[in-house]
Parts: C-alpha cells; sequence; structure tokens
C-alpha cells in the first residue's frame, strides 16, 4: 500500500510559465475591468482567447474589480484584478490558466500599497502595480462602459499630482478639456458652466459638494483618502449617468484595505485620521474618516483682519456580505463649513455656515453570474445660512441675508444583464423627491452702474423672498449593448427622464491590433435643481430644462513602444440655456451679488468644439508622464450675436512627470493656457450717476495663464507602519496669473481704478502621513 | 305628374345631348385604354408563369427531399472524441483507407484502424465509450455490435439494462456486456478480457457454455479452449492507455462533486471524503473552464487547485478528497 502522499495541484511546468509571460500581442487588451464582478472580468479574458479554468470556491459572486488594471497584457491584467482578493493565475498543462489561492499574496488596495508593501517587506510578486491614470481605450468586450472615461485616478493618482490640497475634484483640472480659473476646484469642461459636472460617490449624486461654496469653492469636499478610484467622462457617457450636460465624475469610496489599518495626515491645508477594518471572517467592513481644514489657523496666525475659514468632513460606511449574492453597506457623508471673512480693506465681510448630510444604505446585488445590480436609498439634507454686508465707497453698498434648506430622498436601481456573449442590456432607474426652502433677503445702493445688458439699472433695491419649492423627479434608462464582431461593438440607449427622452448612441471599431476609433452621440437634458435657483439675483421660478447634444470622434492608438494615443473631436450644442450670473470684473468679492458688476447673461444657445490629443507613458519603470494639448472653441449667442464665452480658452497644454521609486515619489506639474476672454470697460460720469461703459462682450483676451507645481515626497518604512513626508509647491515660479479685476472710483479724482487681482501665488505646504 | 322627375326632365332637355369627343381624342384614349389592357394581361400571363414556376420548384424540392429520406443510408452508428496519432477509416470493404478526422461521425459498416502510436475514443449512439488501442483493428457493424478483428477495446457501457448490452464479435468469440467496464484484446488465435466493474459473458463455440468474468478478473482463452483466469485491481496501471483516451465530462456550470465521480470512476478507485461536511460543499462549488487532453488524475490535479480542496491516494482503491493543508 502506498504512503497518504498530498497530491500538489498544478504546478506551473517551464513551458507554462513561458506560456504565461508570452501571451500573444492579440492579448493587449483595451481598459473597462473596472466595475465588472471578476468573474465577468475573467469571461472577458477568455473572449480574448486566454484559457480560464477557476471555481466558484475562490471566485465569488461578491468579488469586484474596484480598479482599472495599468497593465494591458493578459498576464498582468490577470495579476492586478487577482490580487486584490488574495489569488494568483498559475499556468497549468495544456496552456490552461488556473485561478488558485496565492500563497504569498495580501490584499493590497490603493491608496496605502505603496506603505504597507514597503513595510512588510513583501516580495516583488506581492507588488501590484499602482493604479493610476488609465486613459483606457474604450472597452473592445461587452464590459460596464463602451465610451470609456477619459482618465480612472486612483487615491494614490491624487494625492501625487502636485495640486493644491490633494483635491480629488481639482484634479480634473489636469485633464484635456477642462478649464478652471486656477483658483475654484470645480472646472468647465467642454465649454460647459461648472454647474454642468455630476458627482456620484459611490452611486449616490452629490450636490454641489466643495467647502468654501460662496467663496470661490475653493476646495472640493471629497478627502482624497476616502477615494478609491475616480473615473472622469467629459462626453459620450452611458444613459445611466443623465441630468448634467457637460461631464460626469463618477466616485468610489476606499474599501478596507486589511483587517485592521488607521493612518493621520497632517499638511498645511488639512489635519485628517482615518481608520478602517474588516470583520466576520471578511464579510464585513468598515471605514471611517475625519478631516478638518487648519486653514482656520493659518489665518488667526497670518492675516491683520478677523475670521476663520473653517471647514470639515466626516466619512463612515459598514458594509456585510450576507451571501455571495447580496451585500449590504450603510453609508454617511458630513460637510460643514464656517466661514467668517473680512476683505482687506474692512470693505466687505461675509459668514456663512454650510451642512451637508448624505446618510444612504445600498444593496449590490449578484443574482447570477450574468444579472448583478445595486441598489440605493439614499437621503440628503443640504442647509445653509449666509450673511454678508458690503460698503464701497464710490461703487455701493448693501446687505444680504441668505438661509437655504433642502432635503432630497431618492431611491435608486442599476443593473446590468449579460444576456449573452453578445449582448449587454443595462437599465435602471430613479426616483428622487426634493423639497427646499429659500429665506432670502438684499438690500443694496449702487453709486455706480453698468451699461451692461443684464446689469441691474436701478441705484437701490430691496428684495426678500421665501421660496418653497418641492418636486418629484424620476428617471428609467436602458443601454443595449451589441458586440457585430470582435472589432465593432455598439451601444444604443436612451433615458427617459422626467417625460423627455435622451437618446444616446456609440459605436467602437478596432483597427489592428492596438487602434481603435469611437465615435458617439448623445442627447442630456439638465434640470435646474432644487438647490440652483438664483434666489440670490432675483430669480424666483424654476426654468425648463437645458438640453446639450454633444457628437463626438476618438481614437486611441498604443504604440509599440508602450506610448499610448488619445484623440477627439468633439462639437456640442446648448439649447435652452438659463440666464446664469456672473461679475463682468470681479467675482473674488465676498458677497458679489451686491456688486453693481453683477449682471445676467442670457444666451439663446451655446456652441462648444474642440480637439483633444493626450499622449502618455505609463508602467514604464520609474518614470511615467502625460502630456495633453486641446483646442476648443467655446462661444453663445447673446443678442444675436456670436460671444465667447467667459471660461472659453483656445489653447491648453498640461503635462505631468511622475517620477517613483521604492522610497521616493517627485512629480511635476505644467499648465500653460491661453487667457480666458475679458470686457473693456471705461468710466463715463458724464452722467447724474457714473457709469461703467462696456466694449464689445470678451472681445479680449488676458495674458496666458502658467503654472508650474511641484511635489516631493519620501517614505519610510517602519516594521509595522510606515510615514511618508511631502512637500507640495503650487505656482513654484510664483508666476502672477490674472483672475479678475478689482475697481472702485477715486474719491478725491473722481476717476476710475481698476486693480489687477491674481490667482494663487506660490504656496508651499508640507504634510506627513502616518499609516500602521 | 312627379315634379321632381319633371324637374330633371327639363334639365336634359336643356342640356341637350352630349357632344361626341373629337376623333383624335377618341383615338389617343383608345389607344391608353388598349395599352392598358395589353398590358395587364402581360401582367395576368406573367403571374400565372411564376406561380406554375412556384408549383414546380416545389413539387421538385419535395420530391427531392422524399426521396432523399427513403434512400437507403448508413446509420450512424458512433462519433470520434479522441483521437491520437494515427487513425484510419474506410466505410466499406472497397474503399480506400482514410485518416479520421475527431468530431466526426461514423457509420455501420465502417472499419478503424489504428497505428503504431495511435489511438481513438468513440461514442455509441447509446452513450457508451469505446476506446481502442494502438495496433487495433475493428468494425462497427451495427449500433452496439462491433466486431475486433485484432489489437484491444476497451468499453464503459456504464450501468443498463441487459437488452442494451454492447456485443463484440472476434475470431474466438462473442463478448456480451453486462452494464460493466471491461477491456478485450483480440488476436486471431487469443482473447484476454479484463473486467474492471459488472459483468462480462464471452460466448465461444468451444466451451459449452458461455464464460462469465466478473470485476477484478482476468480470463484468457485461446482457439485451442485452454481458459485461465487471474485476478487485476480495478487500479491497476494497466488501465492506463484507457484513462489517457478519457474524454473529460462537461464542467463549465457543473458541480465539483460530479467531476470528481467521474475521476472516480475513470481511475478505478472509490471516492471517499476526509469529513462528511465536504461531500456536500463539493457539490456546492461550481467549476468553471474546461480541461482538455489530461488523463484523469491531471484534470483532478488542474481542477482541485482552482478549490480549496485537495487529494491523496492511501491505497489503490480509493481517492480521498480534503481541505486542503489539513
Amino acid at each position: 500500500m502506498k504512503a497518504a502522499m498530498p497530491i500538489r495541484s498544478a504546478r506551473p511546468s517551464l513551458a507554462g510559465a513561458l506560456m504565461l509571460m508570452c501571451l500573444p500581442a492579440a492579448a493587449d487588451l483595451p481598459g473597462g475591468f473596472r466595475g465588472l464582478s471578476l468573474e465577468e472580468a475573467l469571461v472577458t479574458l477568455e473572449r480574448r482567447g486566454v484559457t480560464i479554468i477557476y471555481s466558484s470556491a475562490l471566485v465569488k459572486p461578491w468579488m469586484r474589480v474596484r480598479t482599472e488594471p495599468a497593465a494591458t497584457d493578459a498576464e498582468r491584467v490577470l495579476a492586478e484584478i487577482l490580487a486584490p482578493f488574495g489569488l494568483q493565475a498559475r499556468p497549468g498543462p495544456g496552456g490552461v490558466i488556473a485561478i488558485v489561492r496565492g500563497r504569498e499574496l495580501r490584499p493590497l488596495e490603493s491608496p496605502l500599497k505603496d506603505s504597507l508593501v514597503m513595510a512588510t517587506a513583501a516580495p516583488a510578486q506581492s507588488v501590484v502595480p499602482l493604479e493610476e491614470i488609465v486613459v483606457a481605450a474604450s472597452q473592445y468586450e461587452l464590459t460596464h462602459s463602451l465610451i470609456s472615461p477619459i482618465a480612472s485616478l486612483s487615491g494614490t493618482d491624487i494625492e501625487r499630482l502636485p495640486d493644491l490640497g490633494d483635491d480629488p475634484l481639482r484634479a480634473v483640472a489636469r485633464l484635456p478639456g477642462a478649464a478652471t480659473n486656477g483658483l475654484s476646484a470645480r472646472s468647465h469642461v467642454r465649454g460647459g458652466e461648472a454647474g454642468e459636472t455630476l458627482v456620484r460617490f459611490d452611486g449616490i449624486r452629490l450636490y454641489n459638494p466643495f467647502h468654501l461654496k460662496d467663496f470661490q469653492t475653493l476646495f472640493s469636499a471629497i478627502d482624497p483618502r476616502i477615494v478609491s478610484s475616480v473615473d472622469v467622462y467629459t462626453g459620450g457617457f452611458a444613459a445611466r449617468y443623465g441630468d448634467r450636460m457637460s461631464s460626469v465624475i463618477d466616485i468610489s469610496s476606499l474599501e478596507a484595505p486589511a483587517p485592521r489599518y488607521r493612518e493621520i495626515n497632517v499638511s498645511f491645508f488639512n489635519t485628517s485620521a482615518l481608520s478602517s477594518g474588516q470583520f466576520a471572517a471578511e464579510r464585513g467592513e468598515w471605514v471611517t474618516s475625519f478631516r478638518r481644514s487648519n486653514l482656520d489657523l493659518w489665518y488667526d496666525a497670518l492675516s491683520d483682519t478677523p475670521g476663520a475659514p473653517a471647514y470639515s468632513d466626516a466619512f463612515g460606511k459598514v458594509s456585510y456580505r450576507l451571501s455571495d449574492r447580496l451585500r449590504v453597506t450603510a453609508g454617511t457623508l458630513y460637510f460643514a463649513d464656517k466661514i467668517s471673512l473680512t476683505a482687506e480693506d474692512q470693505e466687505e465681510r461675509a459668514s456663512a455656515e454650510y451642512r451637508d448630510r448624505y446618510h444612504w444604505v445600498r444593496l449590490d446585488h449578484q443574482l447570477s453570474p450574468q444579472l448583478n445590480g445595486a441598489t440605493l436609498i439614499a437621503h440628503a439634507q443640504l442647509d445653509s445660512d449666509r450673511t454678508g454686508w458690503t460698503d464701497l465707497e464710490g461703487v455701493g453698498r448693501g446687505r444680504l441675508v441668505d438661509q437655504r434648506s433642502f432635503a432630497v430622498d431618492s431611491v435608486q436601481s442599476d443593473w446590468s444583464w449579460h444576456a449573452t456573449g453578445r449582448w449587454l442590456v443595462q437599465f435602471g432607474g430613479e426616483v428622487r423627491h426634493a423639497r427646499g426652502a429659500y429665506d432670502y433677503q438684499d438690500e443694496a445702493e449702487f453709486e455706480l452702474l453698468v451699461d451692461s445688458s443684464g446689469a441691474p439699472t436701478e441705484q437701490a433695491r430691496s428684495r426678500s423672498f421665501r421660496v418653497r419649492p418641492h418636486r418629484t423627479d424620476y428617471s428609467l434608462y436602458s443601454t443595449v449593448r451589441y458586440g457585430f464582431s470582435p472589432e465593432l461593438t455598439t451601444d444604443i440607449g436612451v433615458r427617459w427622464e422626467n417625460q423627455r427622452a435622451d437618446p444616446r448612441v456609440g459605436a467602437r471599431y478596432q483597427i489592428g491590433d492596438r487602434t481603435y476609433v469611437r465615435a458617439s452621440w448623445g442627447r442630456v437634458y439638465q434640470s435646474q435643481g432644487i438647490d440652483e435657483l438664483q434666489v440670490a439675483d432675483g430669480v424666483t421660478e424654476f426654468f425648463r430644462a437645458q438640453r446639450a447634444d454633444q457628437a463626438s470622434l476618438g481614437l486611441e492608438h498604443q504604440f509599440a513602444s508602450g506610448i499610448a494615443l488619445r484623440t477627439e473631436l468633439y462639437n456640442k450644442r446648448l439649447n435652452h440655456l438659463r440666464p446664469r450670473y456672473e461679475n463682468l470684473l470681479n467675482p473674488l468679492t465676498l458677497v458679489p451679488e451686491l456688486r453693481p458688476d453683477r449682471i445676467a447673461i442670457v444666451p439663446s444657445r451655446a456652441r462648444a468644439r474642440g480637439v483633444e490629443v493626450l499622449l502618455y507613458r505609463k508602467d514604464a519603470g520609474p518614470l511615467s508622464w502625460s502630456l495633453g494639448y486641446s483646442w476648443s472653441n467655446a462661444s453663445e449667442k447673446l443678442d444675436g450675436f456670436d460671444v465667447r464665452r467667459s471660461w472659453d480658452q483656445r489653447h491648453a497644454v498640461s503635462a505631468v512627470l511622475d517620477w517613483s521609486t521604492e522610497h521616493w515619489n517627485a512629480s511635476l506639474g505644467v499648465v500653460h493656457r491661453s487667457g480666458w476672454p475679458t470686457t473693456d470697460v471705461y468710466l463715463d460720469d458724464d452722467e447724474d450717476v457714473p457709469i461703467l461703459r462696456t466694449g464689445a462682450r470678451n472681445a479680449r483676451r488676458a495674458a496666458a495663464y502658467r503654472s508650474v507645481d511641484v511635489r516631493v515626497e519620501r517614505k519610510f518604512a517602519f516594521r509595522r507602519s510606515s510615514l511618508s513626508t511631502y512637500l507640495e509647491v503650487a505656482n513654484l515660479l510664483n508666476r502672477a496669473n490674472f483672475c479678475c479685476t478689482a475697481y472702485e472710483l477715486d474719491a478725491e479724482e473722481g476717476g476710475l481704478e481698476l486693480e489687477r487681482r491674481n490667482t494663487v501665488p506660490r504656496i508651499p505646504s508640507l504634510g506627513f502621513l502616518l499609516q500602521f | 305628374m312627379n315634379p321632381a322627375r319633371d324637374a330633371l326632365g327639363e334639365l336634359v332637355r336643356v342640356v341637350g345631348r352630349r357632344r361626341a369627343p373629337p376623333r383624335e381624342h377618341y383615338e389617343q384614349v383608345l389607344a391608353a385604354a388598349t395599352h392598358a389592357w395589353h398590358r395587364k394581361l402581360r401582367s395576368r400571363r406573367r403571374r400565372r408563369w411564376l406561380l406554375a414556376a412556384a408549383a414546380a420548384l416545389m413539387t421538385a424540392v419535395v420530391g427531392v427531399a422524399t426521396f432523399l429520406q427513403w434512400m437507403p443510408r448508413k446509420a450512424v452508428v458512433a462519433t470520434a472524441v479522441v483521437l491520437r496519432g494515427n487513425v484510419a477509416i474506410r466505410t466499406a470493404d472497397e474503399d480506400p483507407w482514410q485518416p479520421l478526422q475527431p468530431g466526426l461521425p461514423v457509420t455501420a459498416g465502417a472499419h478503424l484502424r489504428t497505428g503504431t502510436e495511435g489511438g481513438i475514443a468513440l461514442t455509441l449512439n447509446d452513450g457508451t465509450a469505446v476506446r481502442v488501442k494502438e495496433q487495433s483493428e475493428l468494425t462497427l457493424e451495427a449500433a452496439r455490435s462491433l466486431r475486433l478483428d485484432t489489437g484491444t477495446l476497451y468499453v464503459d457501457s456504464g450501468p443498463r439494462p441487459e437488452q442494451r448490452a454492447v456485443r463484440i464479435e472476434t475470431d474466438v468469440g462473442t463478448v456480451r456486456d453486462i452494464g460493466t467496464i471491461f477491456e478485450i484484446r483480440a488476436t486471431p488465435e487469443s482473447l484476454r478480457i479484463r473486467v474492471r466493474e459488472g459483468r462480462v459473458e464471452l460466448d465461444a463455440p468451444r466451451t459449452p457454455e458461455r464464460l462469465q468474468t466478473r470485476a477484478g478478473q482476468q480470463l484468457d482463452f485461446d482457439l485451442e479452449g485452454t481458459i485461465r483466469r487471474s485476478a487485476i485491481a480495478s487500479s491497476d496501471s494497466a488501465w492506463r492507455w484507457a484513462e489517457a483516451l478519457a474524454t473529460p465530462p462537461e464542467t463549465e456550470g457543473r458541480p465539483l462533486l460530479q467531476f470528481l465521480v467521474w475521476v472516480a470512476r475513470e481511475t478505478g478507485r472509490r471516492l471517499q471524503f476526509q469529513e462528511p461536511a465536504l461531500e456536500a460543499q463539493a457539490r456546492e462549488v461550481v467549476l468553471h473552464g474546461q480541461t482538455r487532453d489530461l488523463a484523469p488524475l491531471q484534470a483532478l490535479d488542474l481542477m482541485l487547485s482552482t478549490t480549496d480542496f485537495e487529494y491523496i491516494l492511501p491505497s489503490d482503491e480509493v481517492i480521498v478528497i480534503r481541505r486542503r493543508g489539513e
């Protein structure tokens, strides 16, 4: 009788290992894995010719690819998508790849990987390439989106970008098609207004998720430490996204990366703490974080004027996997601002409090390998209270009291059904009930008037509104994706929202192994949100929904050298535009509504068109880079004339250089863009009331905007923890980039004094991150 | 008198007789009407011809189909599922030998021949697995009737009623299975029967009665009537050649337990679980993907590597499944 001998399973043979290393060039894969279940991702790879064997013992329905693989070859894609679950691909006999439990692998998730891997001196096998700015090609297979996001950024990517305050939404400004004034964290995308961006967090729609909301929205309210990834769509987005015309920022929250993980982060801008863990044999997990701004401390110490711009935010979630088919998550987000600011000359003062709370329960269903979905029940409560006064000699004086409160309850469900290997159907819907209250008072006296369409014409005004809107919105959508052939995939969808139909179509065609052509056309309606009534500008009625029709044609190519190219042409037409309000000269005031240069812009329609080119190289050693260029033209029809939109930037170049080693990371960001349009003004004091006459609107341009930003980080690994220290400098060269023009009348000589205001000067920031 | 009729008559009288149209107008209208009439006639004739042609075509199609249906055809009796090395086929005695392609149907009366390193696995119409070793030659006479001229044959007929038994003729005698797994090796002068499972009967002219061979037995018989019996274990290495030609079961979406049962049957071992709960777990685990061209134990290695199970072979008789690492 033979001795009892354990039989080892499918050892990798030399031939098998070679086979795994040398998967054919045809296995170069486009992106689109993120968001798929692990099983769907494996099926996708199988369709690309990789023979895979696995079982439900290790590959569970709840396992989901959270981060887009950086690699493009099947071997590394497999390694990346399996590693977070402690699995690995092992070559077997007959050219088969078996999905087996990894012995050395430890579950690692962004953004902690660097430090934990370093701290535990894990073997090279366990090191998974970090997520990165993957400007992924559109999906070849029937994955979750035919039109891929222009960028997928992980929490680590966001931190490494040398941006002010490690801001996940500010990072969007570095992408082609985005335009920002260099101060605000909000971006204009492809010629649209800043408010045309849909921001979702774990599927929950966020309403104006910024700190310092009425003060240039300097920072977003999302702590980058709680971000797992950010997907940015600038056009051709799927039918599941609606109600915002220009872009979608889809944020996924961090998942507990280890049974127990904590971190403390202190920088010039913020102090934050994060704690997370797993329980019930990894069936459950939790993440909590709290962040507070340090700006109030610095402001106290450095400013002569009284004030305190304080803000904080918190996040918490608990997730539990009831079975392989159902996972329940309860989450909460809390943003709070308490701001008190006084202008240097004591001529303006404003204080505001904002409290935004989001609570939700999310059910992730996996009814079968083909059918999965998520159902969300959410409640949002947005309260704000703002007061301000201004007394600027020769210009005007006034006061403002503004209270707002909104509650939004919503139920939404999104489903994905892989009907066959060629068909994918996505469908879902949402019901949203919103109610709000605006209490507003405004008194203003102007000593100066502006001769421009939409400007105040009376010297004095007194307003007092109480508006109590409420409404119920609903939407249904369905997208059918069909793969006519391995080369051609089409996407036809429609979104039915508040009795309006938004059709979306897209197609993707593969030419050769490394080139893809994409085309899309879509119509998107954007209703005026219940929190978007321009009460402060005297508007008490909601306008009808705005409409955008966007067509785009793109080409993607992966060079053999590892460099990738993505280029896209777009043409966007905007109709039914509602009035917007801008300060013609100086928006950098504490109470912009009380200024006489506040004008209503009432375009009948607008158009944006452009070309975007992005060249990048990742995963080619310690050095990664990207170079983007965009040419654009954004104009609107005003009083029968085509006028540049205020954020029209003809040329924009953005480059990022990133160098990473085990202990060091350094990144350099450069932005150069055309200056934004400006309008000439001159004083006419022949009238009883001084009048600012204006030249042709937006006929001139400010000087070009340039900024060089750097970030250097050093990591120290200890036995059970790691410490990173980093130095960031925004606007390293301290270039005086034009922002706007402050104005006042000379009290003695009566002339108009114009003073140039710039965006951010050089701002250094030192920070420490302790992970344990 | 009816005043209405009177008014109508008055009107007709006032209007007077209708004037005849000019001659050229009349000719034009007549020509147009005649042309339309001719066109309609042509169209009607064309339609009749089309209908007739369609009817003829349909009749022809139905006739050909009926003819083909009634034509005598050789029945398909088996399908070749695994091929190794040289395997040749000829459908009739007068036909030349041709290479056999995997997946092709094999008709009644076909002759098969395996080369020096050849081997073939067939599936008969009733699901019976037949594997042919190298240097063998046989004829598939009917659905459940084979003739082994020379060489070695392995048959797994599974548990089935006796009346559906497979019959194998050799020069020495006729072998009939009774729900079993067995192997026969035939030469013009001798016959060897090895039974792995179940029972086999041999009907030979030189024996007064049918000879039965049971599981674990080997029977050697020759034209002289010599009978020699010996023992052979179901997991003996002598069965390896047949295992190498085994066709893995469909595993995509199937329970692991089903695969384990197949491995146990193919290797002639009993399947045991270290704990009873493991059997239930093996029933729950669903496999994805397909193993190809692997012997059963190789396939088991591969499949179990994708689970938390492993196996041991504590003896020649059993495969024990246990949790990995225990």
